[in-house]
């Protein structure tokens, strides 16, 4: 009599141990993809980063070829576009971008100083123009840094709880890295172009 | 008394299972944006929240505002507020533009106009925010123009009507003339003005394969409490002389229970496989008053993280369009 309760209450509880291990095997995997799916929202707003660094990249030729006469250019700006898009297309992390575009942040700066330093250039409606464009991809890119620093951070905060982090270890998820500050914003040169 | 058992045992199941759910998805919640911001409520497509225009100039602005969106789906939003709360234009536009959705969700048809109007004389905040898919019609450029040109000059006579209903005309010619339609009129033909669709933006997905955690648990619980009691009942038909389940059971009620005394009854069982036979008393519990039947279930609701107010249609915007100081 004691043998077969025994046996009984054996199966039953292994048949209990597997549910359990189903429904963990369950939590796992729902992770696992959960991370991963995150990962990909981190990779779309990386291409959107590099979008729009690349439009900005556009409009150098315009804003060098309207102040060539006052600017002292690089010698061949042009390569200096060609690399940086080079750079940009194959950025993988926050320093490597920010690094390749480190030239084109001083060109820019010295481009504002100009223009403000040069009341021909100030008055000219081109240059106006210019400018509202420029303002505009300054303006996207840090919008798209913005939204690419939540995806990070959601990524981020998702693997670091309990138990996840551990999940994200076996699986070799890890913390990625954030935009900080644009270190150029907070010194740009306000230039008001309005004729009073 | 092994009901009350499995009663005790599926209450603590429900709650831990609850308390499980929200433990791991109370983090969630916690964030919030831009602190300190109150951004407001939509009202509609045109939100003067300082009083810059009288009630029959919004309307016929929110017609106006409706009959483009009824053409061409794009939906062309104002704000006028007393001031920015400390954020940049762009800043501020971007993220209210967020909040509301402005726009049709594949197509992100949406542009915001957005007027503060505390400050010193050209230091006021305007700027135009144009939605990624209308980047193309309405440029940066395009979008400095029509702010300089004419809103700009109807701001600074204090004429809100005339400089923002120009400038959604404006920006409408773009669009509609994108569209392959006939530039709007300048005179609204009676238009009855449309009620603005509100969708609600979808919830974020994040808690969803949670949910799908969730329901394994749902399932497989009640699935070991079932077959717990399953085995418990059979093992309540096994002849403990020959140990085959063979046993039938039979109960007579000797004395009936009663809301104040216990009542009685005669348990026989018998063996169909070996022939034994045994019984004995065991009495009925007293009735109770009130039935407290313990209702399984209740309120295993998803969190689902709420976009705050986004009430258009699920667009958004780049960081595109032109800011200006008036």
């Amino acid at each position: 009599m004691n043998k077969k309760i025994v046996l009984g209450c054996l199966v039953g509880f292994i048949a209990v141990l597997v549910i359990i291990g189903i429904i963990v095997v369950a939590y796992i995997v729902d992770c696992r993809n959960d991370m991963a799916a995150k990962e990909i929202e981190i990779d779309n707003a990386w291409a959107q980063v590099q979008n729009v660094y690349q439009r900005r990249l556009d409009l150098i030729p315009n804003l060098a070829e309207s102040a060539k006469a006052y600017m002292q250019l690089e010698k061949d700006i042009f390569e200096a576009i060609a690399e940086a898009r080079a750079g940009i297309q194959d950025a993988k992390t926050v320093d490597e971008i920010e690094s390749v575009n480190e030239g084109i942040n001083s060109f820019i700066d010295d481009f504002r100083v100009t223009v403000e330093d040069t009341p021909e250039l100030k008055a000219s409606g081109t240059i106006k123009d210019l400018m509202t464009q420029l303002e505009g991809t300054e303006n996207r890119i840090a919008t798209e840094r913005g939204r690419f620093n939540e995806t990070v951070r959601d990524y981020n905060i998702y693997i670091k709880m309990f138990p996840r982090n551990m999940i994200a270890g076996w699986f070799g998820f890890e913390a990625k890295e954030f935009f900080g500050a644009e270190e150029g914003a907070e010194v740009a040169p306000d230039v008001n172009l309005e004729l009073n | 008394m092994t009901l009350t058992f499995f009663k005790i045992k599926k209450i603590l199941i429900i709650f831990t299972i609850s308390f499980l759910f929200f433990f791991f998805s109370l983090p969630g919640l916690i964030f919030s944006d831009n602190e300190g911001v109150s951004f407001p409520s939509y009202a509609g497509y045109i939100n003067d929240y300082v009083g810059k225009l009288d009630s029959s100039s919004e309307s016929r602005l929110e017609e106006l505002a409706s009959k483009i969106e009824e053409d061409t789906g794009s939906e062309i939003v104002v704000v006028i507020v007393d001031n920015l709360q400390g954020l940049t234009e762009e800043e501020y536009a971007v993220e209210l533009f967020e909040r509301w959705v402005i726009g049709k969700e594949k197509e992100d048809n949406g542009i915001l106009i957005l007027i503060g109007i505390e400050g010193e004389a050209g230091k006021r905040p305007l700027r135009i925010e144009v939605g990624y898919g209308l980047e193309g019609v309405i440029t940066d450029l395009e979008a400095g123009n029509i702010a300089d040109d004419i809103i700009i000059p109807e701001l600074l006579k204090g004429d809100f009507n005339t400089g923002l209903y120009n400038a959604i005309i404006a920006i409408a010619d773009q669009i509609y003339e994108e569209e392959g339609l006939e530039p709007i009129s300048s005179t609204d033909a009676g238009v009855a003005p449309a009620a603005v669709e509100s969708e609600e933006s979808g919830s974020s997905d994040s808690t969803f394969t949670f949910f799908n955690f969730v329901w394994v648990f749902c399932f497989g619980v009640p699935f070991i409490v079932i077959i717990a009691g399953v085995l418990v009942n059979l093992f309540r038909k096994r002849c403990p002389k020959c140990r085959k389940f063979k046993l039938r059971i039979k109960s007579t009620i000797l004395k009936q229970a009663t809301y104040t005394e216990t009542g009685k009854k005669l348990i026989e069982r018998t063996c169909s496989n070996c022939g034994y036979k045994d019984s004995r008393e065991a009495t009925i519990p007293k009735k109770s008053r009130s039935s407290s039947h313990w209702t399984g279930g209740g309120g295993i609701s998803g969190g689902s993280r709420s976009s705050g107010g986004g009430g258009f249609g699920g667009g958004s915007s780049g960081g595109g369009g032109a800011s200006r100081g008036w």
